[in-house]
């Protein structure tokens, strides 16, 4: 054992100048380490005291795509900024109603399409009025009858129809409840 | 180069302010000029040792310099480091998270600008840092290497110039030296100072201005400078000697008690957040410091030519050890003193973090360091001075304490990770109300309009709000919560206008705000009261900083919160910062600002917000 750690250390000592190098990119990296801010990586099932978080975050923050599960069940999956929903999205709450939209910090904003129950929905026009879109989700309720064991929200994400499909045949608009 | 033992008392005084200013910040707001009396003497030693030996010499031996300055503050800094990480093992997880980035920013001598990219908030001083005191050797660090490669570059260029004959080259080497170098000093400190002066100007982050090498470094050269005015010690003992012993001593006595008296004052005087301190605080203490170190030379002088005795020797034994021993105890102080902080009082605190760093820089200077370079002496000990055992050794321990740590690091703290569920939760009540109203589209027009009329309360906050938050939505009715870090009243009229255009502004329109201040705060405010919707009441609750006084930002918004009630019929002001100065208890054991996990404070301050509401309903609406 002697033998072996004077042998290394002789020959560590034989390069010239190997302490100086050794501490300089030692130096370096730990310079380049404390000062760069750390960028996006992917975690899973996270927890956030009682909330749970799959998906990508930036730094310290919740920021790109993932989804969030809260502890009543309601679930939002989409896109996130600053720990806010912000971007395309689907929330879902836990009596299966449903927000389909574009998010701004936190809110949803205009054309988000709200499912009150299947095949009643309404989307937020402009200026806070309210557009009926009940009679266009009808499919959309045909497929979910077709699977009785939708009762968790998590799972109708998946099945959710694009908004862009669904046809504009607006009956009503009326003014929103402010 | 001769030892001058004034400097010691210097440096003596220096941390004394500093460690006061740790242990007791509220008692000495300015203590940290400390640190800039220490880089005034660094400056000055680091100049005239180069210079002692330039001039013996005629040349630099820069390998060497850097050397020494390395075994003075390597080994006890990864000590330090070392026994910070174990002792962090046993407290409060939240002091772990990132902490991999401190050690890092640490042994790279850049936990300045790590603060200064991290820092220079409330939110972010909630959880101290461990390791910032170490932001210190940084300027150290960086002024040791530009000012020997310069003055290396300055020595070569000028031994291909002078061409003297050996015993005279030496002398003109320097000479030339000399002048060359009291010209850079003269520019970098002024350039230094020129640069603190824009940033206060510019009102730039004061964390900026403060941590930064390009607005900090500048007394460094300030010593440099006068290394290069005082560098003749025939000069001081000539005036000495001109002098008759009596005046003499009075001439010391007294500049050097109407220096240290102009630095105590300034440092009582004078704070972190007041612009003073960057406008002349600074720059005045460099001065003080040149002035003792002249003083400190004079007295030198005179003992030399025995106008006066020596220091007695029980002063002068003291002070030799104090200089051994008092970099370990800045090293150790402040991370034995905020972990201790977590289960003691803060006089009990700093007495245990005193003690055990004195005890530790013992070690750290009769064995630790000495073993470092195979000088140890105790005969028991000498086994430490094999250093193909020792530093395997050393590396594995603190790769074995690192690992564990980092191991055991939270990715938040739990102030980071309560922000975090509350902008998320935010963002899911938001979406639940939205679902409310498109419900509501489905109902006739009558049935519609009950829940137009809105009642409940709209409440803002910043960061201090994120604790009590569910207490608040469980004892006011009808409430929402928008609690955000760092908000500061700029962004508000914005938020309450596009509430009411959504529908969702309550009646009652509550402003926690204030913690985080700006210069224009009183402007804001004016604006929102200004635009505040009609058919609405604003309440404004009074922030509270305990660690302030009056000439702090947010407590003279206070102050012109509390004049509100009188011009406006429609606003009503709730003085939480009395109650917090009645109720110490509430911020027992927090940082004085935010009251997190205490329910009796949680309960107090949902209990004092619902009393307000009740008084605005007595008021008018707009």
């Amino acid at each position: 054992m002697k033998k072996f750690v004077n042998n290394i250390w002789l020959k560590i000592n034989s390069i010239p100048n190997f302490k100086y190098y050794l501490f300089l990119f030692i130096w370096i990296i730990c310079i380049i380490f404390a000062l760069l801010p750390s960028g996006k990586r992917n975690v899973k099932n996270l927890s956030i005291d009682d909330l749970e978080y799959t998906g990508e975050i930036k730094g310290k923050l919740i920021e790109g795509e993932g989804k969030i599960v809260f502890p009543d069940g309601e679930i939002y999956e989409g896109n996130f900024k600053d720990n806010k929903f912000e971007g395309e999205g689907i929330f879902i709450n836990s009596q299966n109603q449903k927000i389909e939209g574009n998010f701004e910090t936190g809110k949803a904003g205009t054309n988000s399409i709200v499912e009150i129950e299947p095949g009643k929905s309404w989307q937020l026009g402009p200026d806070n009025t309210w557009i009926n879109k009940s009679s266009s989700i009808v499919e959309n309720k045909n497929l979910e009858e077709t699977d009785p064991d939708s009762s968790d929200p998590s799972q109708n994400i998946s099945e959710e129809s694009d908004p862009d499909e669904m046809s504009d045949s607006s009956e009503n608009e009326t003014e929103g409840a402010e | 180069m001769t030892y001058i033992k004034g400097f010691d008392i210097i440096r003596f005084v220096a941390f004394l302010l500093i460690i006061v200013y740790h242990f007791f910040p509220k008692f000495l707001a300015a203590g940290f000029l400390g640190v800039d009396m220490l880089l005034v003497l660094s400056g000055f030693l680091i100049t005239r040792s180069i210079f002692t030996e330039v001039q013996k010499t005629g040349d630099f031996d820069s390998k060497n310099f850097f050397k020494k300055r390395f075994y003075r503050i390597f080994p006890t800094l990864l000590l330090a480091i070392i026994i910070t990480l174990f002792f962090s093992l046993f407290s409060n997880p939240d002091f772990l998270v990132d902490i991999g980035k401190q050690v890092a920013a640490t042994l790279g001598f850049v936990t300045n600008w790590y603060e200064i990219l991290t820092g220079g908030s409330y939110e972010a001083q909630f959880i101290e840092h461990l390791f910032l005191h170490t932001w210190y050797l940084s300027l150290e660090i960086v002024f040791y290497i530009i000012w020997a490669l310069f003055i290396l570059i300055l020595v070569k260029s000028n031994q291909k110039r002078v061409k003297a004959q050996t015993n005279k080259r030496n002398l003109q080497l320097f000479l030339k030296l000399r002048n060359q170098v009291l010209i850079a000093s003269f520019v970098f400190a002024l350039i230094g100072y020129i640069l603190m002066l824009i940033g206060i100007i510019r009102k730039e982050n004061i964390a900026t201005l403060y941590f930064s090498n390009f607005t900090r470094s500048y007394p460094l050269f300030i010593g440099s400078l006068l290394a290069c005015l005082f560098h003749s010690d025939k000069r001081f003992i000539r005036l000495a000697a001109s002098f008759k012993p009596k005046k003499l001593r009075e001439n010391v006595l007294r500049g050097s008690l109407i220096a240290t008296f102009v630095v105590l004052f300034l440092a009582f005087l004078l704070s972190y957040e007041s612009s003073l301190t960057y406008y002349f605080g600074i720059l005045t203490t460099s001065i003080a410091t040149g002035v003792l170190i002249y003083y400190a030379i004079l007295f030198h002088a005179a003992t030399k030519i025995k106008i006066f005795p020596d220091l007695k020797s029980g002063i002068d034994r003291f002070t030799a050890y104090f200089n051994k021993i008092s970099y370990p105890i800045y090293l150790f102080h402040w991370p034995l003193f905020v972990l201790a902080k977590q289960h003691f009082s803060p006089i009990i605190s700093a007495l245990i973090s005193l003690f055990a760093s004195i005890l530790l820089a013992n070690f750290a200077s009769y064995i630790w360091e000495p073993a470092w370079q195979g000088k140890v002496q105790i005969p028991n000990l000498q086994f430490l001075n094999k250093k193909k055992y020792l530093f395997p050794g050393i590396a594995g321990i603190f790769a074995i304490i690192l690992i564990i740590t980092l191991f055991k690091a939270p990715w938040l703290t739990s102030m980071e990770e309560t922000l975090m569920r509350n902008a998320l939760m935010q963002s899911k009540d938001e979406a639940n109300n939205l679902i409310v109203k498109a419900e509501v589209q489905e109902l006739d027009e009558k049935e519609r309009l009950f829940y137009e009329d809105i009642k409940g309360a709209t409440i803002f906050g910043d960061s201090v709000m994120v604790g009590p938050r569910d207490y608040l939505l469980e004892t006011i009715p009808d409430s929402s919560v928008d609690a955000a870090q760092y908000r500061k009243l700029d962004s508000v009229n914005e938020l309450i206008q596009d509430l009411k255009e959504s529908g969702d502004l309550k009646e009652f329109v509550i402003l926690a705000l204030g913690t985080n201040t700006s210069s224009n705060d009183v402007e804001f405010t004016e604006e929102i009261i200004a635009d505040f919707p009609e058919k609405h009441r604003l309440i404004f609750i009074t922030p509270y900083d305990g660690r302030g006084d009056s000439s702090l930002g947010s407590w003279q918004y206070r102050e012109y919160l509390l004049t509100l009630e009188d011009k406006y019929d429609f606003v009503t002001v709730g003085d939480w910062f009395a109650v917090a100065e009645d109720n110490p208890q509430y911020y027992a054991g927090t940082d004085l600002v935010h009251f997190y996990g205490i329910p009796e404070t949680y309960e107090a301050y949902s209990n004092f917000i619902l009393e307000t509401i009740e008084r605005a309903k007595e008021r008018s609406v707009k």
